[in-house]
């Protein structure tokens, strides 16, 4: 069956919001608005049933078919910085179902559970916008130009830390193996873990700049800044992953202050950010 | 989280996909052709409530029921 040219006319965009990264570091492009936001729709009803879907939402196609369909103004969906991420999940959790989040917890003073709304566009305002200079010098000669890690690099990262958590239970709890054949594969399993970090960061070094005479040497191709990130120092490694981190982080609240209607005990709990969960219409528990 | 409560938040995640499959299916049919099921599943979920309000709206008002009646 061909697809229905009109099926665009069933959304239209009906939230719009900043982006803590503004519009920087998406190489295939984000098209904002002319006040510098970003348009969202609401998720339709497949998108929704892609959320319930386990085997998606293990490899992260769910969430890029999400912000595929509700944010088409981004071009590459793996590309959005994880600075982004946060904050666009709310922004289609508040285009799609409203402002309000129903959140129950429990009082710490008198432990009486109630639901309280929550309003979400709060928590959004929460988010910081990435100002920070993306350049950072190593020395006086060296300078790294980093770009904060995608959702792709994020996704990729969770994945292998699943695989490394069952490798660890696997060989924790299998009596038949031998402690050689253990030590084998936990090697292996280590091998995969520092490479899986080493591209991380690779891949977020956008060019290295060699200041000298009588011109700078700029680097920019990926394969020698993997060879690079894998033979250097520990304090480099970690000046250019604290400046990543930093890239990456927008800071968001997740946490709500709320007041106990029964004892008038005021106290903070924190507001589950995690996609499935949190674009269930039931309330969160 | 271990072995057992993934596998009980996989069949929760399997059974809520299966149940609002099904919603889909049954507002296609009781609007019986007005809407089909692909047309919904491109629709937000909001809307699809609206739909579902009017086409109850409708098919009481059809059956003879008004007014008070039917509230």
């Amino acid at each position: 069956m061909t697809q229905n040219p009109l099926e665009k006319l069933y959304r239209h965009k009906t939230f719009y919001t900043s982006l803590p990264s503004q519009g920087r570091f998406y190489p295939s492009g984000v098209k904002l608005s002319a006040d510098g936001e970003l348009g969202i729709m609401p998720m339709s009803a497949a998108d929704e049933i892609k959320l319930k879907t386990p085997d998606t939402l293990f490899n992260g196609e769910a969430l890029y078919d999400l912000f595929r369909s509700t944010i088409p103004d981004i071009a590459q969906p793996e590309e959005i910085p994880v600075c982004d991420v946060d904050k666009l999940l709310l922004g289609i959790r508040v285009a799609s179902q409203g402002k309000q989040l129903d959140v129950k917890g429990s009082c710490p003073k008198c432990e009486e559970r109630k639901t309280y709304a929550v309003d979400l566009t709060l928590i959004m305002n929460t988010a910081a916008t990435i100002d920070s200079n993306p350049v950072i010098k190593i020395d006086e000669t060296l300078e790294v130009e980093l770009r904060p890690f995608t959702l792709q690099s994020q996704i990729k990262g969770q994945i292998e830390s699943f695989f490394q958590q069952r490798m660890q239970n696997m060989l924790s709890s299998d009596n038949n193996m031998s402690d050689e054949e253990k030590i084998k594969q936990f090697n292996q399993a280590l091998v995969g873990a520092i490479a899986m970090q080493t591209t991380q960061i690779a891949e977020c070094i956008v060019r290295v700049i060699m200041r000298g005479e009588p011109e700078d040497t700029i680097v920019t191709n990926p394969d020698h800044i993997f060879s690079w990130v894998e033979n250097m120092d520990s304090a480099t490694y970690e000046k250019i992953r604290a400046g990543i981190e930093k890239l990456s982080d927008p800071k968001i609240d997740d946490q709500v202050k709320v007041k106990c209607p029964s004892c008038e005990h005021e106290y903070r709990m924190t507001v589950n950010l995690d996609p499935v969960n949190f674009f269930s219409p039931r309330q969160q528990t | 989280m271990n072995a057992q409560e993934l596998n009980d938040y996989i069949e929760k995640l399997n059974v809520d996909a299966e149940d609002l499959e099904g919603y889909l299916f049954e507002v296609s049919i009781y609007s019986e052709g007005a809407i089909a099921y692909s047309e919904l599943r491109e629709m937000p979920l909001k809307r699809i409530k609206v739909f579902e309000e009017r086409l109850m709206d409708y098919m009481k008002k059809k059956s003879g029921k008004k007014g008070q009646e039917y509230l």
